[in-house]
């Protein structure tokens, strides 16, 4: 699979429109975990720190990965019952990174910015961990509309 | 399998309400915190030996379930540094004999790795915090521009529209002179919507006075000070006020909301007689006291928190948030002095 992140590099000095730089992001799935259950997020959080470890993460960086699978496979479990864990490598300008994309089509959440801003609660409220989640890794995404489900795409560099 | 919902499915306990029984519910749940944590540390112990016997994910997410669970039971770092470390020793006390130097320096590897992946969710949390940190001076910055917005609305538009209704009625007085009865209900309506035209221009000043935008610091603490006294009966005298010009408009708003609060803490609770505020500039930075003569609390004990009101504590996180800084000192008997001081850049 790969990406295409166009940027317009706007009209040069010499008034001429210069090619559109292209930057190619390789993404390569490495696994897909179905989510359910506990085994399943260990299932998750091995794939995701096994790769990392292939691409040479330090260790720390590894456990947060870890972290952000467990937060991520949590939520699904928790809220949409079921879902869907992809890991894949990454590659963009010579740089590698894991990419993790939590998906279901549970509840979704009512309030994306609240649950961002909502902090990190341990007794179980929606938005448990994500703004957490969104400080540790170095892109984030998500996508959610009540009663249609919730994507979260993150990335994590090496280094 | 540990159920990973296990801390979430424990009932919420009830709020505790004001009654006799307080004192029991509060020694219940101190009891049951208590043998939270001991069940927690024989679990610690349970899942380190698992971990270090069989390696694997499984162990490992249970490790962060359990710094999870630490972090639910409020447990601080240093708590669980010590739980961990007497876990590892204990483990250590009965393997020490049997281990090889390899073999202990792998052991040793292998809880550290563990007690890494405890920790993780605390680091989630260190940096959600950091995160809602960063943006309380926003939150707070748009306060105060809300509080303006209400304030000019309540001073200007309210007070007009009811000075509108005033004239009006006024005028139907002058025409019924003849019907005594009217009359006097009229002039007791003219005398209710006096009543609201005082409480809105009252509450106006309280929520952004107008007069700390145009005057600045000094002549707002006057106002401010002139209608607590009246309202709490108390003597309150300002000292030093005519040393200090105009400042940074966040430095007087947020100064004027600190001796706002501290009046307002010493009216409800201080029974006090007299109150000083004085206000100086040292060192770059704007300082101010307020002191009373009242009750006092003791403000080295755990209940500084609910002594000083939710008010307070807020204000010192804004203070905080500027740079400077915010004591309050107090015995019981003794009174209560509250020191504030702001930096001007």
């Amino acid at each position: 699979m790969v990406e295409f992140n166009l940027q317009n590099q706007g009209v040069n000095e010499k008034g001429v429109l210069p090619l559109l730089k292209v930057t190619q992001l390789h993404v390569d799935v490495e696994s897909i975990v179905n989510v359910r259950g506990i085994e399943d997020i260990i299932e998750a959080r091995h794939q995701g720190r096994e790769l990392a470890r292939k691409l040479g993460f330090a260790m720390g960086h590894c456990t947060l990965l870890a972290t952000v699978i467990s937060e991520l496979a949590r939520n699904i479990v928790l809220y949409a019952k079921q879902g869907e864990i992809v890991i894949a490598r990454v590659e963009k300008g010579g740089q590698e990174g894991v990419k993790v994309i939590a998906s279901d089509d549970g509840p979704g959440i009512q309030n994306v910015q609240h649950a961002l801003m909502s902090g990190y609660s341990s007794s179980g409220g929606l938005g448990l961990g994500l703004s957490g989640v969104q400080q540790i890794v170095d892109e984030f995404d998500i996508d959610s509309q009540p009663d249609k489900g919730t994507k979260v795409t993150i990335v994590m560099w090496q280094d | 399998m540990r159920p990973m919902t296990s801390n979430i499915a424990r009932p919420k306990k009830a709020e505790p309400a004001f009654d006799p029984e307080d004192k029991e519910i509060e020694a219940s749940q101190r009891i049951e915190k208590h043998l939270n944590i001991k069940s927690f540390s024989d679990q610690y112990e349970s899942i380190l030996i698992d971990y270090l016997e069989n390696k694997g994910e499984g162990s490992l997410l249970h490790a962060y379930e359990l710094g999870r669970d630490a972090l639910a039971l409020n447990m601080g770092l240093l708590d669980l540094s010590m739980l961990h470390q007497k876990a590892v020793m204990s483990l250590l006390n009965d393997r020490v004999n049997q281990y090889t130097h390899a073999k202990m320096l792998f052991f040793m590897e292998s809880a550290s790795r563990f007690y890494e992946e405890v920790l993780s969710p605390y680091e989630l949390s260190r940096l959600s915090s950091l995160q809602l940190n960063a943006m309380l001076p926003r939150l707070y910055e748009a306060f105060e521009m809300e509080a303006k917005r209400i304030a000019h609305i309540l001073h200007d538009e309210s007070a007009q529209t009811l000075a509108v209704a005033y004239m009006e009625i006024n005028e139907v007085s002058l025409d019924a002179e003849n019907a005594d009865y009217s009359r006097e209900k009229i002039s007791n309506v003219l005398a209710l919507l006096e009543n609201v035209r005082e409480q809105l221009r009252t509450l106006s000043h309280e929520l952004r006075p107008l007069i700390l935008d145009q005057l600045g610091l000094i002549p707002a603490l006057k106002l401010l000070v002139n209608g607590v006294k009246e309202r709490a009966g108390l003597k309150i005298e300002i000292i030093g006020g005519e040393l200090v010009g105009r400042m940074p408009q966040q430095v007087e708003t947020l100064m004027y909301r600190v001796v706002q609060e501290a009046l307002a803490n010493v009216s409800r609770h201080a029974k006090a007689d007299t109150v000083t505020v004085r206000i100086w500039l040292e060192n770059g930075a704007l300082k101010c006291s307020v002191s009373d003569d009242g009750v006092g609390f003791n403000s080295k004990s755990e209940d500084m928190k609910e002594a000083q009101g939710i008010g307070l504590l807020g204000m010192k996180e804004r203070v905080a948030a500027l740079g400077g800084n915010f004591v309050v000192d107090s015995e019981v008997g003794k009174g209560t002095v509250l020191i504030s001081e702001i930096p001007l850049c």
